[in-house]
């Protein structure tokens, strides 16, 4: 046992550390030392408690020292990477430090705020320019609104004639601010309120000097002796026609009188233009046109005050109207000349373009004249016609009426026609025939205000010319034809009865009419009323005409045939013609408009009639020749057995030539009647009828058919042909069944096949096209060859 | 040829011409009023619209003669062309009168334009006349 505990002590001895072996040989000297033991012990638990609390504390330490640490890093990590980044600046740069630093930074904050500082800037510039500019403006229009004052004030005060003097400073001051407002409406276009504020002052101010630049002008006139005295125009000197002369104060105006005069007048005309450029630049964008011009000032106070002179005269002619424009085309030709020699300088002089004084002058007097008319005379005209309309007693009475209205018209157009002679003598424009400026210088333009007078008027020309029409169309002598119609390549003429010139003459009347109506709308309504139901009225005779014929005889006599003919020729002519008309430029315009509803040209529905009336009548005459024919083929086509027979007879059956010669003879008397294109329509329509009659009678009606019977067949046809070669080089062309029929029955039985009528290649090879197969079949079964 | 072929092709230059004739008539009509010309040219549109006119009987006349022979050619095929081609001249005369159509509507607005264009050469002159008045003074 000993020597077992033995090793055990001395490896636990070896293992053991050094300080614990000094520790145990200082507390275990001698074997006395063994009792303390468990104060040895005790003391060893004590230093491990200690030591443990020790170990604690420093684990704290280390924790609180770590992070402490950690924020150190960061701190110097940051301060490094700045020097860092620094020595790259410097190396980059090769600066020397820190004052161009500072500087860039001041630069970049001087940058960042520069957009908004020069914004700030522009601003108060902006506000600065916009103050100097309402300030500007203010005082211009408190001189414009000083010189009014003054003026009126003037006016007041005394009776010196300054007038002249103020309007034109005034218009001075108007104008200068009027290029300012031009200015800043081009360059500050956002300055609305300033602009608008300001005109609406100018505008007030206006309203004051226009009104009392006229009068002064009014004033002046009147000391000129304008208007003249029309005394001289009486009813004896208009009667006799001795033209008393109307003195013209503007040609004997002198000294004073006529630089007052002329610098009232160029006063009024700078106005004018002011306000031209006015509205010019306040309407600046919209689409105005034409809506700009007005009349021109001053001729307006021309006209004005010497059309109410010679309103006074015209009221005494209320039954005399050629008196009424007889003194009116007077006044405005004696005063004419004046507004060229007199007037048209200062017009110039004032630069107002685009004013001619004649054309205002000619056009004021025209547009009183048509104002007159309108409220005095034409009223009057109604009212006759509508009692006249009413009356029992309505035959002369309304006749009466209708003349006078008709009369008033033809006064109208004879006036505007002088008028627009003037104005060609001067050498003004007025090929260049637009509506506005055409109405300006028409008496006409009233229809253009009132559509009903247009309708009323287009109605009595109607029934005026439908009655003579009708009297013409009774006459039967003008349903021969007498005359040649237009020459054409492919009709030497239309043979159109005598009648069509008297409907051509009375339509081209009612056009004429038309032409002077100085609006394309209105004279495209008044065709539509007037002329479109002549036609249609020439249409409904013609028709009743031929419904008589055929209903007498059913078209077989020949007279009834001329009749429809005839009617026939008509229509084709007026076909033509209403066609051509609309190829003139004078149609052509009309066609755009929405009036006309349909699509097409004004005639576009009276010429589709036209058509299909001419369709309708060649068709039954068509039909009425072929059912003669049918009638006289009965016997040939009921003779089955000669398709079998030896031919040891003629050479073309006897009852066949008997129908070809109906037929012949028919279609020979039409080609002498009818016009040539009908005429090939009629012959077309008789050879297709034919082409099927014969098929139907011969090819499919199961008759046998000999080598013989189809050289018989050949022969008969060729006669058929024959006589439609007269109309055209290859008569075969319109007989495609017969032909077909004829060649399929020529085929030699060697070539025919076993079901070859239902090979479409065989049959398109031997020409074939035309025919059905049911047909083909029953022929080539038909076909007998010889044994 | 056939005879009746030769006349047909002969029909076909005709047509050919006449169309381009026609076409010629109806520019120059529409340029009536832009050049700013317009006594000259409203003086010129009446001839121009007469022979504008004759094109479109010639026009006519041509189909008419064309559908008669057409069905006269010797051969099937044949007739099928000569009345296709009728066919399309029917369509050209459609177009080319509405061609005339919306000519005669352009041509009220152009001579009118021409009217105002002469007013503003005007008011140029007369600028250019108070230019040269100041610069003398």
């Amino acid at each position: 046992m000993e020597a077992a505990a033995q090793p055990h002590p001395l490896q636990l001895f070896q293992d053991m550390d050094p300080g614990v072996r000094r520790f145990l040989d200082a507390r275990f000297r001698s074997a006395a030392d063994l009792a303390t033991a468990s104060d040895v012990e005790a003391e060893i638990r004590g230093h491990c408690a200690e030591l443990e609390a020790s170990i604690y504390d420093l684990y704290v330490r280390l924790q609180e020292t770590a992070a402490a640490y950690s924020s150190c890093c960061e701190v110097a990590g940051s301060a490094l990477r700045g020097v860092r980044g620094r020595l790259g600046a410097l190396k980059a740069s090769g600066s020397t430090g820190a004052g161009e630093e500072v500087e860039v930074r001041t630069e970049q904050m001087q940058f960042e705020q520069l957009p908004a500082l020069a914004s700030e800037v522009a601003r108060v510039e902006m506000v600065r320019e916009y103050a100097e500019m309402a300030l500007k403006l203010d005082s211009l229009v408190g001189d414009i609104e000083d010189a009014v004052s003054s003026s009126v004030t003037g006016k007041l005060k005394s009776r010196v004639d300054n007038s002249e003097e103020t309007h034109h400073v005034a218009i001075g001051y108007l104008k200068s601010i009027e290029d300012l407002l031009a200015s800043v409406a081009v360059t500050r276009p956002q300055w609305t309120r300033l602009l608008s504020s300001v005109d609406h002052r100018v505008d007030r101010s206006l309203a004051i000097l226009r009104p009392q630049a006229i009068v002064d002008h009014r004033s002046l006139l009147s000391s000129l002796g304008w208007p003249p005295s029309l005394a001289g125009s009486k009813f004896s000197s208009i009667n006799s026609g001795k033209q008393a002369e109307i003195v013209n104060p503007l040609f004997v105006m002198r000294g004073d009188l006529k630089s007052k005069y002329s610098e009232s007048f160029l006063a009024l005309c700078n106005l004018q233009g002011l306000q031209k450029r006015r509205k010019a630049r306040q309407l600046k964008g919209h689409c105005v046109g034409n809506q700009l011009r007005q009349p021109l000032w001053v001729i307006e106070e021309l006209v004005n005050p010497i059309s109410t002179a010679a309103q006074r005269h015209f009221s005494k002619w209320a039954e005399k109207p050629e008196f009424v424009f007889a003194l009116a085309y007077k006044i405005i030709r004696d005063f004419v000349d004046s507004m060229d020699e007199i007037l048209q300088p200062l017009v110039d002089k004032a630069n107002l373009i685009g004013y001619s004084c004649r054309e205002e002058w000619i056009s004021g007097m025209v547009i009183a004249l048509s104002t007159y008319l309108a409220k005095e005379i034409f009223p009057k005209q109604i009212e006759v016609l509508q009692e006249s309309s009413s009356s029992s007693d309505s035959g002369s009475t309304a006749y009466q009426a209708r003349v006078s209205w008709l009369s008033l018209v033809d006064l109208m157009i004879s006036f505007d026609k002088r008028i627009q002679d003037l104005i060609l003598s001067a050498g003004l424009l007025l090929t260049v025939k637009d509506d506005d400026s055409w109405q300006r210088i028409s008496v006409l333009c009233v229809f253009c205000d009132r559509p009903d007078w247009l309708q009323v008027w287009a109605e009595i020309e109607r029934q005026e010319s439908l009655n003579k029409l009708r009297s013409a169309m009774d006459l039967e002598k003008n349903w021969s034809t007498g005359i040649r119609g237009t020459m054409l390549e492919y009709s030497d003429d239309y043979k159109a009865p005598v009648i069509t010139s008297v409907v051509h003459h009375t339509l081209s009347l009612l056009i004429d009419r038309a032409r002077p109506i100085p609006s394309i709308t209105l004279r495209a309504e008044f065709i539509s009323m007037s002329a479109a139901p002549i036609i249609s009225e020439f249409l409904g005779y013609m028709l009743r005409r031929c419904q008589e014929a055929e209903g007498l005889t059913a078209l077989a006599d020949d007279n009834a045939v001329l009749k429809v003919s005839q009617s026939i020729n008509a229509a084709r002519y007026f076909e033509s013609t209403l066609a051509e008309w609309c190829e003139d430029v004078f149609f052509l315009e009309m066609e755009n408009l929405t009036v006309n509803g349909e699509s097409g040209c004004i005639f576009q529905q009276e010429i589709n009639h036209l058509k299909e009336f001419r369709v309708e009548w060649t068709d039954k005459i068509s039909t009425v020749i072929l059912r003669g024919f049918d009638a006289r083929s009965r016997d040939y086509l009921k003779n089955k057995r000669q398709w079998l027979e030896k031919s040891d007879g003629p050479a073309v059956s006897r009852t066949f030539i008997e129908s070809l010669d109906y037929m012949q003879e028919q279609l020979s008397k039409l080609q002498g009647g009818l016009n040539t294109v009908d005429f090939v329509t009629v012959w077309r329509g008789v050879a297709s009828g034919v082409d099927q009659l014969l098929f139907a009678g011969i090819f499919t009606s199961g008759t046998k058919v000999s080598s013989d019977g189809v050289e018989r067949l050949q022969g008969d046809l060729s006669v058929l042909f024959a006589i439609f070669s007269a109309w055209c080089l290859r008569p075969e062309g319109f007989f495609p069944r017969l032909s077909e029929g004829l060649r399929l029955l020529k085929i030699d039985e060697q070539q025919l096949r076993e079901g070859a009528f239902k090979d479409k290649n065989w049959l398109r090879e031997h020409g074939i096209r035309h025919l059905a197969a049911a047909d083909t079949e029953r022929i080539i079964k038909n076909r007998v060859y010889d044994a | 040829m056939d005879g009746i072929t030769q006349a047909v092709e002969n029909l076909k230059k005709e047509w050919g011409q006449a169309v381009s004739q026609l076409d010629e008539n109806i520019t120059a009509i529409e340029s009536c009023g832009k050049t700013g010309k317009g006594i000259e040219e409203a003086n010129s549109l009446p001839r121009l619209n007469g022979s504008a006119q004759d094109a479109l009987q010639l026009l006519k006349s041509l189909q008419f003669q064309l559908d008669l022979l057409a069905q006269q050619l010797p051969t099937f095929d044949e007739v099928q062309s000569g009345q296709a081609t009728l066919k399309s001249w029917d369509e050209q005369y459609k177009k080319t009168k509405a061609g005339m159509t919306s000519v005669a509507e352009s041509i009220t607005e152009s001579l009118r334009r021409s009217r105002q264009m002469m007013v503003q050469e005007v008011e140029r002159s007369a600028s250019t006349l108070a230019t040269f008045g100041i610069h003398f003074h």
